[in-house]
């Protein structure tokens, strides 16, 4: 199910509200063309639903949860690692929180985000086999990105290249720090060197 | 000197200055460097704090209060620990902290990094030497700075002020980016460089940018939580006068 893109993905939708919830189901399947096979307004049933209808997306908005398991909801609800969980998110949400998911949707993304950021979690979704609950191997567009950055090209610049959205490179760049826990340019030129992403001659 | 009672701290009275010294050091380790930074050798029997500090002229109020911010970060001094503590002793403490990490901290940091880089391939020893010289030669010119204007700032206070375009107001927060290189720093070697050795090298050289990490973020409180608050009302008293 991974690198397929053809195959409709399925999806299941928690949303507190009904006019969001709505307007998601909607645009997820006329514009999108996902399928949504349930949506509920609370999280009560998740586990249920997870065995029942088997989507391959969570999509889900992360002010339901109590505040206390709000930051562990994939272990909370025992969410397999073969389900990307995606955010739904509409107000402030701190960044701690935000970590956990494997796609941020927010109400303002065009169709474009919406479609890049939900491809986007095929490539990162690990293998079945793999008991991890998130890959947290940069991906081949990620590594993309980051050769970019080391090279010196601003986000317009590396936005036009690869014919994304300057957002959609700034979340890439959020992710590299992230997943490497390297902030600097130069510490990921270190990386990008490392990983023979970059020649030492390029950056001379 | 003050009445003991005094100096006992708000939130945390963790150390008194009637323990043994000796004890102190016990009490957490790093209080070692405390001492050698404000001038007092080891070697002081069963003498107490407050009588150690006497015989080396260091304001006890000071050597607690750093003691204290170095067991617990979320110390708070309050105004009249502040006032009791001498500025000239602050910078002193900060001055031979400078001093610690460029003469000792980082050329023992360096030693066990260009042992690792020997170890690695040429590219990549070559990566590593690189961010390793940008991140010191950040720390160094971050010091120097304080060396040169700051400190050197805070001490004509004393004396006889003249008119100065620098005030301790323009100097915050400028450890952000030491800070990031240190962490990537850390990052870089724990989980990226192939060096297949369970020797130790690594587990040093790590060690000792953990430490030196903790030791400048306490440096960091210290400056931010001592030598402002009582250079802000230096200056306060400065201009009412």
């Amino acid at each position: 199910m991974q690198v397929d893109g053809k195959s409709k993905k399925r999806i299941l939708l928690i949303e507190p509200s009904l006019m969001v919830g709505k307007g998601f189901a909607s645009v997820i399947e006329d514009v999108i063309g996902y399928q949504l096979i349930a949506s509920a307004q609370n999280a009560s049933r998740l586990s249920e639903q997870l065995l029942s209808s088997r989507p391959d997306i969570i999509v889900f908005n992360p002010l339901i949860m109590s505040f206390q398991h709000r930051t562990s909801i994939r272990s909370f609800f025992n969410i397999p690692a073969e389900i990307a969980l995606v955010a739904l998110v509409y107000t402030f949400v701190d960044e701690w929180i935000l970590s956990q998911f494997d796609a941020i949707l927010t109400v303002n993304d065009d169709q474009t985000q919406m479609v890049n950021k939900l491809n986007g979690i095929k490539k990162s979704l690990p293998v079945s086999d793999k008991s991890k609950s998130e890959n947290e191997e940069l991906s081949e567009r990620e590594n993309e990105i980051l050769e970019c950055v080391v090279k010196g090209m601003t986000n317009k610049e590396i936005a036009e290249k690869h014919f994304i959205s300057i957002h959609t490179v700034i979340t890439h760049r959020k992710n590299i720090v992230r997943k490497t826990g390297i902030k600097s340019v130069s510490g990921l030129t270190v990386y990008a060197l490392l990983n023979s992403l970059i020649t030492y001659e390029d950056i001379e | 000197m003050a009445k003991s009672a005094t100096y006992s701290l708000k939130h945390y009275p963790a150390f008194s200055p009637q323990m043994k010294m000796a004890d102190l050091i016990h009490a957490n380790y790093k209080n070692l460097v405390v001492l050698s930074r404000l001038g007092i050798p080891l070697g002081f029997g069963e003498k107490t704090v407050e009588e150690v500090c006497k015989r080396y002229s260091v304001n006890v109020t000071l050597l607690l209060l750093i003691c204290n911010v170095l067991l617990d970060s979320n110390v708070d001094p309050t105004e009249e620990q502040i006032d009791q503590c001498p500025v000239e002793q602050v910078v002193l403490y900060l001055q031979q902290s400078h001093r610690n990490y460029i003469q000792v901290a980082l050329p023992n940091i360096q030693i066990l990094l260009d042992r690792l880089v020997a170890a690695c391939s040429e590219t990549h020893g070559k990566a590593l030497n690189r961010f390793f010289n940008e991140y010191r030669q950040e720390v160094e010119s971050h010091l120097a700075h304080e060396d040169q204007i700051v400190f050197p700032y805070v001490m004509q206070l004393l004396g006889e002020p003249k008119k100065s375009r620098f005030t301790i107001r323009q100097y915050k927060d400028r450890h952000a980016n030491i800070e990031i290189k240190l962490t990537d720093l850390k990052n870089i070697i724990i989980k990226y460089i192939p060096y297949d050795n369970t020797d130790y090298l690594r587990d040093d050289l790590l060690v000792q940018l953990f430490n030196f990490e903790d030791d400048l973020n306490r440096h960091t409180l210290i400056e931010e939580k001592l030598l402002v608050p009582s250079v802000l009302r230096l200056e306060k008293s400065i201009l009412q006068s």
